[in-house]
């Protein structure tokens, strides 16, 4: 028995078959013994006799098919139907036209049942001898068993199918190049992102799609990755087809087959265009900042333009922490490697200022605020120099004051210089601080207004008009009023409302101004002098004529009769009582009011009293003056010498109105209107001009001629009059010159104890 | 002192808004022998002066409502034929003496005056007028 060919063909070739028919289990042992050589570990032998029509399998095959040893072999039939019905024509068809002479060898693959699962085999067989009608005797064959290979396979093929997905679907641009740099494959994000089609890039070097202005750094860069053997990593530009040049961050490593060998280049390719725009503005913005900025990384350090002014060095002489220690002043180190420190160690709390030295010498002072960027740190200098020294004039501008200048914030004081103390008469600025600015005012102002009232009226004014300014009288710690002019201004301290209020000394002022007033007092007296020697001269007479009389009577009879003695005594006694009471009248209305307390006083002898002395001035030029005063009580609060002065003020400008003319008359009215008492003084004359009506209350403005008037009456009465909390006009409406003065009464308290 | 009847037969006017010096010069007149008539302001006195004329002699107070001392003057100036002396008795210094005799006034009496003064000028004016009229 001769086996030939086996080694050198994967086909086998059984030359001398001796018994066609006989049973292999029965017949050869040597036969299985032969089938069990041919096997080995992979392929079992199987052998169809065509005439039989029985198929034989080797111990392998039969282990396989898990055909037990001492079952019979089975016809072709039977495996046909053991076949996987797609499998089945393809693999019984080869087989038979093997039998039949028309295929001498045939390889299939087909899926065999197997107990209940499905077997891949791999089938091969050989037609073997030949009969007379060209027939095969036998068809032989090896059968292996393909299941594990084939479950790899359609591993590999799903592989296959998502690794596809995977690059369609990836954002990032995958290519493949080969050792020169020729582009052979793209994915869709990369033909994507850089907008050029398969046909412009297949074939052509890579580097053509770069931006032509980064080429050369990225061919640099790619030779020494290349030479160095490290992953390429580099931002550059791909040429836009259309639209803008993109940004990309292309990352490229060397691909390489089995043995090790480079083979070309796997690159992928990112979309940073956004965030190089990002990083360009913002590099940008840090570049212009008005704060300085020092970029530190490691041990380098960038500065930014912002920064550079501050020190006085360029960037190109800073670029290392120890650069740095150029602008510090050796003492400040420690102080400076705290906040180093605290910056290192992520953690922030205040916000030092620390001195630099420029490089022309010159110290500036920095406020220091680190960020921790974790690989790198970013210090951030304020330059606080100019503004240190605008608090330092801001604060000698303020303590420097004589005027009270006070801070209030929530109703409170907060803060105040030292003027404000010592107008108060206290010691500190700490007995200021926490305190209403109220508490240092008396319960009620000039005019009998209460404090309260009238100060967040003035508030609320500051608050819509921005600023307010009003006369006040404050109470000093000893008791004492003081008057000031207060100005509030509404202001935003750190995005709180704050008033700002300024305490202005009127003392002075109010001095100099009782001075003038008191000069303008006498000057009206002086105006009066003529008719005020009248009012005295007339009684002296009487009496003198009465004395007379009396002793001429007692010269010439001896005797007086007691009743005509009497009445010529009693026009004495009177007339005397006429003198003292002018005297009185001139000499309280001379003397000096500016002390006088506020007195609760009827209206009525207040206008009685300034006609005692004034009114004989009128008469005696033959004008007319109607004085009209009320039954009851007008009561108020005031100053009674001062308001005669206005009353005269009023009176004698009438007169010099109405002077000379013919049917001149003056009138003067008191009445109440409402809480107010109205005192009016209506003249004959002409009136006033309409240009001069803006002007009358102006000091210094007079229309009368020099030498006649001060022109000041006007608006020191308006003075007077306001601090009664009243007011002092022209009555425009009125078919004469009409002046009026409104005052306020005092409050109804009195009435109602009179109704009771 | 002069006869208590050293003015009797001689009209005077006394013009004079104080009631008491009004009355207290209304007696001392009566009592030289006058005859006395009183005004208590210039207007009133013109109207006397004119309805119950004639006068021998006007003592006039200047200032006065309802026309004064001078107005009444100056009136009389205007509206008469024979004007009486007229004597200005003043208070104040509202005129100078050479203003009042332009006006046509014998003099100006100032205030506060004593009896005999005032007695003594108004002799004197009565005399100077006998003087003239005798002349």
């Amino acid at each position: 028995m001769v086996v030939a060919g086996l080694s050198q063909s994967d086909s086998m070739h059984f030359m001398d078959v001796t018994t066609s028919h006989s049973s292999p289990v029965n017949s050869s042992r040597e036969l299985e013994q032969i089938y069990e050589a041919l096997e080995g570990n992979q392929e079992g032998v199987w052998e169809w006799n065509v005439e039989g029509d029985r198929i034989y399998l080797g111990p392998l095959c039969r282990k396989i098919l898990e055909v037990g040893p001492n079952e019979l072999p089975q016809p072709l039939s039977f495996w046909e139907r053991a076949i996987h019905e797609e499998d089945r024509e393809r693999v019984i068809g080869q087989l038979r036209r093997c039998a039949s002479g028309a295929l001498q060898k045939f390889r299939a693959e087909a899926r065999l049942k197997r107990g209940k699962e499905w077997l891949w085999v791999s089938v091969r067989g050989t037609a073997v001898g030949q009969d007379s009608r060209q027939r095969a005797l036998k068809v032989v064959g090896m059968l292996s068993n393909l299941t594990r290979q084939k479950a790899a396979e359609e591993t590999v093929a799903d592989h296959d199918v998502r690794w596809r997905d995977l690059m369609a679907l990836a954002p990032v641009g995958i290519y493949q190049t080969d050792l020169n740099g020729i582009f052979i494959y793209g994915n869709e994000a990369w033909f994507r992102l850089t907008g050029k089609s398969r046909r412009e890039v297949l074939g052509h070097a890579w580097i053509k799609e770069v931006f032509e202005d980064d080429r050369e750094r990225v061919v640099a860069e790619w030779n020494a990755c290349r030479k160095e053997n490290r992953p390429f990593n580099v931002q550059y530009r791909y040429r836009g087809n259309t639209g803008p040049d993109r940004w990309m961050l292309g990352n490229a490593v060397a691909l390489t087959n089995g043995a090790g060998e480079k083979v070309g280049y796997l690159g992928t390719i990112q979309d940073i265009g956004r965030i190089r725009g990002l990083q360009e503005r913002l590099s940008n913005f840090v570049e212009n900042i008005p704060a300085g900025a020092i970029f530190i990384e490691g041990e380098t350090v960038t500065l930014n333009r912002a920064c550079e002014k501050i020190i006085g060095f360029s960037r190109e002489e800073i670029t290392s922490v120890n650069d740095w220690l150029r602008v510090v002043n050796p003492q400040d180190i420690p102080r400076y490697r705290k906040v180093y420190e605290r910056v290192r160690a992520g953690g922030y709390i205040e916000r030092p200022i620390l001195p630099i030295n420029r490089k022309d010498g010159e110290t500036r002072f920095v406020e220091v605020v680190g960020v921790n960027g974790g690989t790198f740190e970013i210090w951030h200098l304020n330059d606080l120099t100019e503004r240190l020294q605008a608090e330092e004039k801001f604060q000698a501008l303020f303590e420097s004051s004589s005027d009270g200048k006070l801070v209030i914030e929530g109703g409170k004081i907060t803060g105040c210089n030292l003027a404000a103390v010592s107008l108060i008469g206290l010691a500190k600025k700490e007995d200021l601080i926490g305190v209403q600015p109220l508490a240092f005012s008396p319960a009620s102002q000039p005019g009998g207004k209460k404090s309260a009232e009238v100060y967040s009226g003035m508030e609320e004014v500051a608050r819509i008009k921005g600023r307010s300014r009003f006369e006040w009288v404050l109470l000093r710690s000893d008791g004492a009023e003081l008057p000031v002019e207060v100005t509030l201004t509404s202001v935003s301290l750190g995005g709180r409302p704050a008033t700002l209020t300024t305490w202005h000394d009127l003392t002075s002022q109010k001095e100099a101004q009782a001075k003038v007033t008191q000069s303008l007092k006498m000057a009206s007296l002086g105006e009066m002098a003529g008719g005020l020697a009248h009012e005295i001269n007339n009684p002296l007479t009487i009496i003198k004529t009465k004395a007379e009389q009396i002793a001429l009577k007692i010269e010439r009879e001896k005797t007086i009769d007691p009743d005509w003695l009497r009445e010529k005594v009693t026009v004495v006694d009177q007339t005397v009582d006429r003198i003292a009471k002018i005297i009185k009248g001139l000499k309280n209305f001379a003397r000096d009011s500016r002390f006088d307390p506020m007195k609760s006083t009827d209206l009525r002898l207040v206008i009685e009293d300034t006609l005692s002395f004034c009114s004989a001035r009128f008469s005696s030029h033959n004008i007319s003056l109607k004085v009209k005063l009320p039954k009851l009580p007008l009561l108020l609060e005031c100053r009674s010498v001062e308001l005669s002065q206005v009353f005269l003020n009023l009176l004698n400008n009438a007169f010099d109105a109405v002077e000379g003319t013919s049917r001149a008359w003056i009138r003067l009215e008191a009445r109440q209107v409402q809480g107010q008492v109205e005192i009016s003084f209506t003249d004959s004359g002409p009136g006033v001009a309409k240009e001069h009506r803006a002007k009358i209350m102006q000091p210094f403005f007079t229309t009368k001629e020099v030498g006649k008037g001060t022109g000041l009456g006007l608006s020191i009465s308006r003075g007077i009059v306001e601090a009664h909390g009243g007011k002092l006009f022209l009555d425009e409406a009125a078919a004469s010159t009409r002046f009026v003065v409104m005052l306020p009464l005092v409050q109804s308290k009195n009435r109602k104890r009179g109704r009771k | 002192m002069r006869n208590r009847a050293g003015l009797s037969g001689k009209r005077i006017l006394i013009v004079e808004d104080e009631q008491d010096l009004r009355s207290a010069l209304s007696e001392i007149f009566a009592d030289e022998g006058a005859e006395v008539e009183v005004a208590q302001s210039g207007n009133q006195a013109y109207q006397i002066l004119i309805s119950r004329p004639p006068f021998d002699l006007v003592l006039s107070d200047i200032r006065m409502p309802d026309g004064d001392g001078i107005s009444l003057l100056k009136q009389m100036n205007g509206g008469m034929e024979r004007l009486p002396r007229f004597i200005f008795v003043s208070a104040f210094s509202d005129l100078t003496l050479s203003q009042a005799k332009e006006l046509g006034a014998i003099t100006i009496v100032q205030k506060p005056f004593s009896i005999s003064d005032l007695l003594s000028v108004i002799y004197s004016v009565i005399a100077n007028e006998e003087t003239v009229s005798q002349a």
